[in-house]
């Protein structure tokens, strides 16, 4: 049971070391892929400060507390807002759109709303719905965009089998699932814990099928030998 | 009224619900979409691959046919003038001329003959009689003892009599390219001892020339037949094509080796 505890409580710790492992491994060759990258060791650094304040609050010193708590609020939101940078960047990049400057916007958008909402009008210090929405919508919109150029593409590329697909999979994935959850998170933590409770057991799996699936499209871009030999 | 508990799970449950559809419904698109894509692709592939095929056919082909006339030609027109020209010279009364003119003479029929020789050697050469006649392992045992005769190059065969013609155009296109790797081991590899062997197994035959000078590697194949000079080694790869085999270059301590796979089904219906 113990074991069960501590692997739930470290699982966005855990979850984010398969991409690492296979990032330090197999040395993904794609030089597209440094965002994606850059995302995993972000992350992984703060959701192991975030999981580690929890789980040692009693180290913390006392200016990381709020109303009794130990507060690492500062961590996810700061994770929510790398995530859009780094992911929304790659999956950019990764395509030739004809309007690359409504993605671009879209991206400056997101930063002008992060600025003005943790200027005006609310805390860093608290979980932001506000922005988890923001992230969501910014993320899904840059998918869509990715999924239709992808329907729409005539070249020999199988995107199927591309890299960037199980990554704009694994992105939609979490965010058309935690879209809701996050929408309703003080509400439901109000009014229903029990299922409050049940939604975060879902966002973790999510969070796990994602990093899989990053791992999965690191692995596919690791670098591969020739075969010699000429066959007729 | 305000909104309770259950109101806002239903709203999360539905609001998961329907963006999971709807993801799962674009995924769906796109995987049918690429399917599509792939299908035609692989349609486009196989066709430019039948056209590459045959053109690689009628280039082979009409080597071969060019081959023949040369060969007959050479056979039928410059043997006969040949034959004629010593005919004539041996008309000659060599017993009345002096003792300069009776050397010219000996050394004048001598030549004739060396000539005459070598244009039946080319003629056969190019000509595919034996071939056609007593198949491909009695051809390739032919090539090789007349190219070893008067040579001290050590040169065996070990074919694999089990062979037996199912398309002969193949037939010509395998004995061309063990004519056209031998002869580049003569020319540059300066080898002393050389092997050809072969192995039949149910629809595939195994050849290989094994030589102890200095061959080619895989990488200098590869590099060599895109050039101009390669010639030789672009016609093997074009017969590798078209016989839907495989060639690989290897070497070791105690020589270099030349695998050559093909798949020796019937092509005719």
């Amino acid at each position: 049971m113990k074991l069960i505890n501590f692997i739930r409580d470290w699982s966005e710790v855990w979850a984010l070391l398969i991409p690492l492992i296979i990032i330090l491994v197999f040395k993904p060759a794609k030089k597209q892929l440094r965002p994606v990258i850059l995302y995993v060791f972000a992350g992984f650094i703060l959701n192991f400060l975030a999981t580690f304040m929890v789980e040692y609050y009693y180290l913390m010193p006392s200016w990381t507390y709020t109303d009794g708590y130990v507060n690492n609020n500062i961590l996810y939101n700061l994770h929510s807002f790398v995530r859009v940078l780094f992911l929304g960047w790659y999956i950019i990049s990764v395509r030739q759109y004809k309007f690359p400057f409504l993605l671009k916007t879209l991206l400056i958008f997101y930063l002008v709303f992060v600025i003005t909402n943790f200027t005006f009008y609310e805390s860093p210090f608290i979980l932001s719905t506000r922005l988890y929405a923001a992230e969501s919508i910014t993320l899904l919109v840059i998918c869509l965009f990715y999924f239709f150029r992808s329907m729409q593409d005539e070249s020999d590329i199988n995107w199927l089998k591309h890299p960037s697909f199980l990554i704009a999979a694994g992105i939609s994935l979490y965010e058309v699932i935690t879209f809701f959850i996050f929408l309703f998170f003080y509400p439901l933590h109000q009014k229903d814990i029990s299922f409050a409770a049940v939604t975060m057991r879902i966002y973790t799996i999510t969070f796990v099928v994602f990093c899989i699936l990053l791992a999965l499209a690191l692995y596919k871009s690791r670098k591969k030998s020739n075969l010699s030999g000429v066959t007729g | 009224m305000g909104t309770t508990g259950t109101d806002i799970r239903y709203l999360v449950i539905i609001g998961i619900a329907v963006m999971l559809l709807l993801f799962t419904s674009f995924l769906l698109a796109l995987i049918f979409n690429q399917r599509k894509k792939l299908k035609y692709q692989q349609s486009m592939e196989k066709l430019r691959e039948q056209q590459q095929n045959q053109l690689i056919e009628a280039a082979v082909r009409s080597e071969e046919t060019e081959r023949h006339r040369i060969a007959e030609t050479l056979h039928d027109e410059v043997g006969a003038i040949l034959s004629s020209a010593k005919l004539h010279l041996l008309g000659i009364k060599s017993d009345i001329l002096d003792e300069r003119d009776q050397q010219l003479h000996e050394k004048g029929r001598e030549l004739l003959n060396e000539v005459i020789q070598k244009v039946r050697g080319i003629s056969h050469n190019l000509h595919s009689n034996i071939l056609k006649e007593f198949g491909l392992n009695e051809a390739i045992r032919h090539f090789i003892r007349k190219i070893a005769q008067g040579t001290v190059l050590h040169a065996t065969t070990a074919l694999d009599d089990n062979y037996k013609t199912e398309n002969p155009d193949n037939d010509i296109s395998i004995y061309r390219m063990v004519q056209e790797l031998v002869n580049n081991i003569l020319k540059y590899a300066n080898a002393t001892e050389f092997i050809v062997s072969s192995t039949h197994r149910g629809n595939e035959l195994d050849m290989v020339i094994f030589h102890n000078g200095d061959g080619l590697t895989q990488e200098q194949f590869e590099e060599l037949r895109y050039q101009k000079e390669g010639l030789g080694l672009k016609n093997i790869q074009n017969r590798i094509i078209l016989l839907k085999g495989s060639i690989h270059f290897t070497s070791g301590s105690e020589g270099y080796r030349i695998n050559i796979h093909i798949p020796v089904k019937s092509n005719q219906p």
